[in-house]
């Protein structure tokens, strides 16, 4: 398709970000009572921890795993 | 900050798909849709291996890089986990994942795809995670509960080692140490060459 | 970023592939029934389940629900013997999840695909729901009290016009202890000894030939303490299906010890798959290759010949017998070349001790007691019995078979194999506390009382043989209940379509309707389905395969109308008129009999096996301790004070109190962890050889010679204890009044005034077990291992071809038995063998089992997270011999049996996991009958998702002439294209 498929791959996957987004927005305004109201909040990104620690039970389950 | 994987011991896997149920019976997943499967290779002959598939959690995660609408997201133990509410059900993230992970249920009567699930790593998903709608989106966050993947669990042989991967590493290595022979891990062969014990 | 993901590429393409099954020769089961079942699949899933868009949960009822309290309730897996500890969530008393078991010494967590998917058995969406009838050939809901009262008086008037021998009580492997002491103590109130178990079609040869040569028909060592082996031998069984947990500790020992894991199987089984060696031999044929083995070991000197001369009796015997069979006949016999067991056979003397593992491979065939005599014998002559990491390693099948068979479900015994002799009943009588004449009155005469009952196996010539054919059995059977017992399990299927037809009353009592629905469509009435509930579903021990006993809470109530075992056999006893009489010494609130007093009555009056030390009390500490535990030696590590109503753990006490627990529970017997281990005193789990006939034969010593148990005062073989043998000891006076008095007692009321004829376990006082362990001896005495079992009609083992071989030479030169009557029952041998059928039937035929179902399957096929992993039954062939028919993987073949016209329409799996001229099938499948959709004969609702032709609609006539266990692993067949 194209010399370049770096910059070919660059520029297919910034088309669908935009295009998905538009997706979603048209979504979202056109048909507000399908998507809750719920969707466009769980959009932000939670980049923190899912909750993992070392507890008992965990370290239990290492120690069996040996 | 521990990162989390698993590890699939095949010189231990028995292809016995605890993990497969342990799975279904965690997060009440649906006919159809298998986040974990187990996979033999060279089935009936010598040298036949089993291992256990789900989502790897990559670090570098190819779904992540292609979703249209962005709806991955990775926690900071390196779990990846998506928004069943962005995700669209295109089914781009099945093209680009490398272990075939992201599963659709059928969502009509022409073969139209409903939103992508997978394997969570027993983590949840972008909601509180101690909700009837999260649980029915994600299943249980075994994470938060102090706890690991059910699959890697209640592994019948501890094949499957899921957790921190620092620590599930360094017990494959003692077993391997103690076996006194290479790794029977799929593709040992092809990269290190045959295992010294035939 | 991007550069990593091109070199990744290749790999992930691969395993893509892989994953999706699309690489044609990398095809493995799971691709295959994935394709295969994707129509039933579809149906099924349409059927059962709503597939949603968003939701990744099907059924909302199950469901964690947050915020609401969770209790923790500990039972375990009904799926296998391993005895994997079960840990439910309840919320509101629904089973909401399930956690690991880390605590358990014996899964550490771990489950199969069953135990993982367990909690759906008691969602019980595919469950019989209510009592139901067929009416007019449609069935009908009914109450429970119509149901108590219908089949009630149509089995009186049966017992009335026919006798209560024309009744077969068919029980469960799948009842707690409790359950299966009270259903057979239920029979003897009936009047019959036609009552058995699954235990007679997967491990009664094992039981029998086990208990001729050490003393007790049971696993001598356990799951764990194969992690202490040095190599593993095992022969006829596919754990990794089967047991898969108890590959967690074959592996480690496997891995720790680097022990050779020898697997002698037809198949590379998923087990072979893991093993050093696989010995791939002609189904049928153990026996050469043990003796081929053997062979090897006598030329080179490989046999502990201290053990043989000092523990063993016969011995000479056996090498006569083995040297016929040199490297060259063996692998004429066996088709395994000389030289892999001369290896073998070197690889167990370097690596000892071994231990020596079979399933059904060994036991189910009609030479199947003579077999594990032979997998004895081997252990024998290296002299790996007794001893950590050694021990003939039985994996028992269903999740309380061992118990069940403890526990007399048995057509030849009273609990805890007292046999059927008049003590036998007098010692019960005397415990359950009604006079012998009561129940000698129960029967139609004392004969019938102590003649044994017709093995299941052949529940279906008893129903049609010809009244003058019988034996002893005083007419055919009229009434035929299945409780806790699948049909599709037993051979011969048209036989017993006929039987069922036949019967003027079937009666299923069970948390699935089984195949009776399909087996008896063609019936209008007299069809009766009651649902039972789980085991989880109320209280209760059961027995691992190791002997150690597990005491199960109570998870829910029991779902829907579903009733459990005890309350069911209480409400029958009732409606008989010997509810009063039965239960005398048991609590029961209104019709529910209370589990804890039956374990008391079994601690009572069960003493041979001994399950006399393990009181409810005692269950339930180590099971709310399991952590107290090495999770190897099984030994509790330290002392735990008694609380809440719960007993003290000694340390030292074995987990689960494998029996023998000697004595009474305030004795506080640690259990017996290694059977026959003289390394230890008798008070901490060691012991000997069981005397069981004797102190000598013709002139020839039967105890051991000068070898005994740790600590011991008699330095020597000695016989079983009894009462005159305590005098004779002069020991006598160190029992207290109590137990004297007791004693005494008995000795009027079971030995007709003679009481110095009291054996160790007749004494109910436990007062000769106490004082014998007093002075470090074995109550059970100190005998020989028995390589020369007399009494079996191959004194040594030898080789026999089955029933059904292609092979006619070797049917010319190693012929079956002759024919007899047995069991009250015509039982042929030669007359079928000497049918040559081989050129309609040239492919040999064998079956076993999946990891994903259980049995006759319909709890596990109704199991919507199981049912996936498998929609479909097939046979796996062989390439070449695909080719010679034309069938590609995933054709429809038609397999032919050569009996009954019998065939079945599944799905060609070609593999060579097969060998050449060798087909397999799983035996869980049914719901289709020769090739027909029985679909629309089970009542609305409780079909199972996935159903299937049943193997044994094509398996054939043969059965063990010592336990009428019945030939599932070698016939013949002929498969063709459809």
């Amino acid at each position: 398709m194209s010399n370049n498929p770096d910059t070919k791959a660059a520029n297919r996957r910034q088309f669908f970000k935009v295009a998905g987004l538009g997706a979603v927005a048209a979504g979202a305004a056109g048909a507000g009572t399908i998507a809750a109201p719920a969707a466009a909040k769980a959009a932000e990104p939670a980049l923190e921890s899912a909750g993992y620690s070392e507890t008992a039970h965990v370290k239990t389950y290492y120690a069996l795993a040996k | 900050m521990a990162r989390m994987k698993f590890l699939l011991d095949a010189e231990r896997c028995i292809e016995c798909n605890a993990c497969v149920t342990a799975c279904k019976n965690e997060h009440e997943v649906p006919w159809g849709i298998n986040r974990r499967r187990v996979v033999t290779l060279n089935d009936g002959k010598p040298g036949e291996r089993s291992i256990s598939m789900a989502c790897m959690h990559c670090t570098d995660a190819p779904c992540m890089a292609v979703c249209p609408v962005d709806c991955f997201y990775k926690t900071a133990e390196g779990v990846v986990l998506h928004s069943k509410d962005l995700c669209i059900g295109c089914g781009y993230c099945f093209y680009a994942c490398p272990f075939g992970a992201p599963q659709y249920p059928q969502a009509g009567n022409f073969g139209t795809r409903g939103k992508m699930d997978k394997c969570t790593f027993c983590a949840g998903g972008p909601e509180a995670s101690t909700t009837d709608a999260s649980f029915a989106k994600y299943g249980r966050n075994r994470l938060a509960e102090g706890k690991l993947p059910l699959c890697a669990e209640m592994c019948s042989t501890k094949a499957l080692l899921g957790g921190d991967g620092d620590v599930i590493a360094g017990i494959y290595r003692e077993r391997v140490a103690t076996r006194g022979y290479g790794s029977g891990a799929w593709g040992w062969a092809t990269a290190y060459g045959d295992p010294s014990r035939t | 970023m991007l550069t990593k993901k091109s070199s990744g590429k290749a790999v992930g393409a691969r395993l893509t592939a892989a994953l999706a099954g699309a690489a044609g020769a990398a095809m493995d089961r799971r691709a295959f029934m994935r394709r295969s079942g994707l129509v039933a699949g579809g149906i099924a899933a349409a059927a059962s389940l709503q597939l949603k868009t968003v939701e990744a949960a099907g059924a909302a009822a199950g469901a964690p629900k947050f915020g609401v309290a969770t209790k923790i309730v500990k039972n375990m897996c009904t799926h296998c013997s391993v005895g994997c500890t079960v840990t439910a969530e309840v919320q509101n008393g629904v089973w909401t999840g399930q956690e690991p078991s880390f605590d358990s010494p014996i899964n550490l967590g771990a489950h199969c695909a069953k135990g993982a998917a367990i909690r759906e058995l008691v969602h019980g969406d595919r469950r019989l729901k209510y009592p139901m009838k067929l009416v007019a050939g449609k069935w009908q809901r009914m109450t429970w009290d119509q149901a108590v009262n219908e089949v009630g008086d149509r089995l009186l008037k049966i017992r009335e016009e026919a006798g209560p021998d024309s009744v077969y009580w068919l029980g469960s492997a799948k009842f707690t202890n409790e359950a299966a002491y009270l259903n057979r103590k239920f029979a003897a109130f009936w009047g019959t000894n036609n009552i058995d178990h699954q235990a007679r079609i997967c491990h009664s040869t094992t039981v029998a030939g086990v208990a001729q040569s050490w003393g007790y028909g049971a696993q001598t060592n356990s799951y764990n303490d194969i992690q202490n082996s040095r190599s593993i031998f095992l022969i006829g069984g596919n754990p990794a299906e089967a047991h898969p947990v108890s590959l967690l500790h074959v592996l480690r020992g496997k891995e720790n010890n680097q022990a050779p894991f020898i697997v002698c199987d037809p198949r590379f089984t998923r087990t072979a798959a893991h093993s050093t060696e696989h010995v791939r031999l002609r189904p049928g044929t153990d026996i050469p290759l043990i003796w081929g083995i053997l062979w090897h070991a006598f030329e080179n000197g490989w046999t502990d010949e201290e053990f043989v001369k000092r523990r063993v009796y016969g011995w000479d015997d056996v090498k006569k017998e083995v040297a016929k069979y040199n490297p060259a006949e063996v692998e004429r016999i066996t088709g395994v070349p000389g030289s892999q067991l001369r290896r073998v056979a070197q690889t167990l003397w370097n690596n000892r001790p071994f231990t020596v593992i079979w399933c059904m491979g060994g036991t189910q065939h009609t030479v199947g007691s003579a077999n594990v005599r032979a997998y004895c014998i081997l252990n024998m002559n290296y002299g790996t019995i007794g001893v950590a990491g050694g021990g003939t390693n039985i994996f028992r099948g269903h999740c309380n078979v061992q118990g069940a068979t403890d526990l007399g479900l048995d057509v030849l015994n009273l609990p805890n194999y007292y046999g059927l002799t008049e003590q036998a009943w007098r010692h019960f009588a005397r415990g359950w506390g009604v006079p012998y004449e009561y129940m000698l009155g129960r029967f139609r005469s004392k004969a019938l009382m102590e003649m044994p009952g017709t093995p299941q196996s052949r529940w279906h010539d008893l129903a049609l043989e010809a009244k003058a054919n019988l034996t002893g059995q005083p007419d055919n059977i009229k009434a035929m209940v299945f409780w806790g017992h699948g049909a599709n399990t037993q051979t011969r299927g048209p036989d017993g379509k006929k039987a069922m037809e036949k019967v003027d009353t079937l009666v299923v009592i069970d948390p699935h309707p089984v195949q009776i629905p399909v087996m008896a469509a063609e019936r209008k009435d007299g069809v009766y389905l009651l649902p039972a509930c789980t085991s989880l579903e109320m209280r209760g021990s059961r027995t691992a395969s190791n002997r150690s006993l597990q005491w199960g809470e109570q998870v829910v109530e029991p779902i829907f109308e579903s009733k459990n075992d005890y309350e069911i056999m209480y409400l029958l006893a009732k409606k008989f008129g010997f509810a009063a009489e039965m239960f005398k010494n048991i609590k029961v609130e209104g019709n529910m009999p209370e589990a804890e007093s039956i374990l008391r009555e079994i601690n009572r009056t069960c003493f041979t096996a001994g399950y006399s030390g393990q009181s409810p009390e005692r269950l339930k500490a180590h099971m709310a301790n399991q952590d107290v535990f090495d999770r190897v030696n099984l030994k509790a590590l330290k002392d735990v004070p008694a609380k809440d109503g719960m007993a003290e753990i000694k340390k030292g006490e074995f987990y689960g109190l494998p029996w023998p627990c000697w004595g009474k529970p305030e004795h506080r017997h640690t259990g017996t962890h290694i059977l026959y281990d003289q390394s230890v005193p008798v008070a901490e789990g060691g012991g000997n050889f069981r005397v069981l006939f004797g102190a000598e034969r013709e002139g020839v010593s039967l105890l051991a010679d000068g070898l005994f148990s740790k600590g011991s005062e008699i330095k020597d073989g000695y016989p079983a204890f009894s009462y005159g043998m305590l005098k004779r000891l002069g020991w006598e006076g160190e029992l207290t009044d109590a137990e004297r008095a007791e004693i005494l007692e008995i000795g009027t009321m079971v030995f007709g005034g003679n009481a110095d004829n009291v054996p160790w376990n007749f004494d109910t006082s436990g007062g000769l077990m106490r004082v014998a362990i007093a002075h470090g001896c074995d109550p059970k005495g100190n005998a020989r291992a028995r390589a020369n079992v007399w009494n079996f009609p191959d004194p040594v083992p030898t080789h026999r071809e089955p029933l059904y071989s292609a092979d006619r030479e070797m049917v010319r030169k190693y012929p079956t038995y002759t024919d007899r009557v047995l069991h009250r029952l015509p039982t042929l041998f030669k007359s079928i063998q000497d049918r040559d059928v081989s050129k309609q039937f040239p492919t040999i035929l064998t079956s076993g089992r999946l990891v994903e179902y259980e049995g006759g399957g319909d709890e596990t096929r109704s199991n919507k997270w199981l049912a996936e992993l498998q929609q479909s039954m097939f046979v796996e062939i062989h390439p070449a011999d695909a080719r010679r028919i034309g069938a590609k993987n995933n054709d429809d073949v038609w397999v032919f049996g050569p009996e009954n016209n019998a065939r079945i329409k599944v799905k060609a799996l070609v593999t060579e996991r097969v060998g050449q001229g060798v087909a397999w099938m799983p035996f869980h499948f049914a719901g289709h009958w020769m090739g027909k959709d029985m679909r629309s004969s089970y009542p609305q609702g409780t079909d199972p998702i996935v159903l299937g032709e049943a193997v044994n609609t094509v398996t054939t006539y043969g059965y063990d002439p010592v336990t009428q266990m019945q030939e599932t692993k070698t016939t013949l067949c002929r498969i063709e294209k459809a």
